[in-house]
C-alpha cells in the first residue's frame, strides 16, 4: 500500500520502509527540534538530541505500529533522549558549580544570550516532560491522545500534567507576563 | 483558553516559527553515507569480489591456455624454456622485417623521386630468420559412449 489513504493530518507510513521514514523525517524533524529546544532551552543540545532520536527511531522503525501516530512515536523517543541528556547535564552543572566555588563566573556567550528570552528561561525551570507537554499542546496543537503517546503516560493524566506545567510556568513568569 | 495561554502560544510562535522555515537536509544525507557502506560490505561487496576474482582467474587461464597450446605442454617449465629459446633465436641488431626500420617520410604523399635522395642500402645479406616450429595441437579424443544393452524380457 503506497500511502493511498494519506491525509494532511495523519499521513500513512509503512513500518520498515526507508522511503516512508524519509517522509516522516522531513515532516517532523523541525517540530521535534522545537519541542526539544523548549525542553532544554539550548538549540545546539536540542539538535544533537534530535539527531540521536531519529537514529534510534530508524533502528526501531520496523517495530513501529501504525496504531500510534508516527510523529508522536518519534516525539516519545526524542523526549526520552532529551530527558537523559537533561539529567546528565544537571549532574555536570552541579559538578561545575562545586568546581568553580569561589571563582568569578564567566560571562555567557552571545549564542546563549539569544536563547535566554524570559519564556525560554522559564521553560528551562519546568521539569522537562512538563515543558514538552506545554510545547506539544500550545505550539504543535497536539490532542490529549497524541500528548499521551509522546510522553508515554495514560491519556487521562494529560490534563492534570498540563495544568501542573502551566501553573509552574506561570509562577516563574509572574502574573503580569504578557 | 485564557489570556495566559494565548500569551504562551504567541510567545512560542515568536520563538519557534523561524525553525519551521528551515528545511532539514534529507535523512540519507545526514545518516552519513550509510547506504554505500552497506552495499560495499554486504551482498554487493561479495558480488564485486567474486566478479573481480573470476576476471583474474579467467585472464590467468587464458594465458596458461595460450602457452600450453604454443608449447604443447601443460608444464609451466616448458613454457619458460620456449620463451628462452625464442630469445636465443632472436639476433640482436637485425630487424625482423626490413620495413619495420625503413626511414619514414613525414609527407609521403608529396614525396617525389627527384626531390628525395634515395640512400643506398648497406650491403647486408638478409637475415635468416628461422621460424619457430608451430606446435600441432591434437584434439582431445571424445570417447564414444555406446548405450547399455537393454535386456529383453521374454
Amino acid at each position: 500500500m503506497e500511502s493511498s489513504d494519506e491525509t494532511p493530518e495523519q499521513p500513512s507510513y509503512r513500518p520498515g520502509s526507508e522511503t516512508d521514514f524519509e517522509r516522516l523525517y522531513l515532516r517532523s524533524r523541525q517540530r521535534v527540534l522545537i519541542t526539544l529546544t523548549g525542553m532544554l532551552g539550548n538549540r545546539a543540545a536540542a539538535e544533537d538530541c534530535t539527531q540521536e532520536a531519529f537514529a534510534r527511531a530508524f533502528k526501531a522503525w520496523k517495530s513501529w505500529r501504525p496504531e500510534a501516530p508516527a510523529e508522536a512515536w518519534v516525539h516519545r523517543i526524542a523526549i526520552n533522549v532529551a530527558v537523559s541528556y537533561w539529567r546528565r547535564q544537571r549532574l555536570r552543572e552541579a559538578g561545575e558549580i562545586v568546581r568553580r566555588l569561589g571563582q568569578p563566573a564567566s560571562p555567557p556567550s552571545p549564542a546563549a544570550l539569544a536563547e535566554r528570552s524570559d519564556l525560554v528561561r522559564a521553560l528551562r525551570k519546568v521539569p522537562p516532560k512538563q515543558a514538552a507537554a506545554l510545547v506539544l499542546r500550545h505550539f504543535h496543537g497536539y490532542t490529549n491522545r497524541e500528548i499521551a503517546a509522546s510522553l508515554g503516560i495514560p491519556e487521562r493524566t494529560v490534563a492534570s500534567r498540563l495544568a501542573a506545567a502551566r501553573a509552574q510556568l506561570q509562577a516563574f513568569l509572574g502574573e503580569g507576563w504578557r | 483558553m485564557d489570556d495566559f495561554e494565548r500569551g504562551l502560544e504567541r510567545g512560542l510562535h515568536e520563538l519557534f516559527d523561524p525553525y519551521l522555515a528551515e528545511r532539514p537536509e534529507p535523512w540519507r544525507a545526514r545518516a552519513g553515507g550509510r547506504a554505500p557502506a552497506r552495499v560495499a560490505g554486504g551482498l554487493g561487496g561479495a558480488l564485486v569480489a567474486k566478479l573481480a576474482t573470476g576476471a583474474v582467474l579467467a585472464a590467468l587461464a587464458a594465458g596458461a591456455g595460450i602457452e600450453a597450446a604454443n608449447t604443447n605442454s601443460l608444464n609451466p617449465l616448458d613454457w619458460g624454456r620456449a620463451v628462452s629459446r625464442q630469445v636465443q633465436n632472436a639476433q640482436p641488431g637485425r630487424p625482423s622485417t626490413p620495413a619495420a626500420h625503413a626511414p619514414a617520410s613525414p609527407t609521403p604523399g608529396r614525396q617525389t623521386p627527384a626531390a628525395t635522395p634515395v640512400a643506398k642500402p648497406p650491403a647486408v645479406s638478409p637475415p635468416i630468420v628461422s621460424p619457430l616450429p608451430l606446435p600441432t595441437v591434437s584434439p582431445i579424443a571424445i570417447p564414444s559412449i555406446s548405450p547399455p544393452a537393454v535386456p529383453t524380457i521374454p
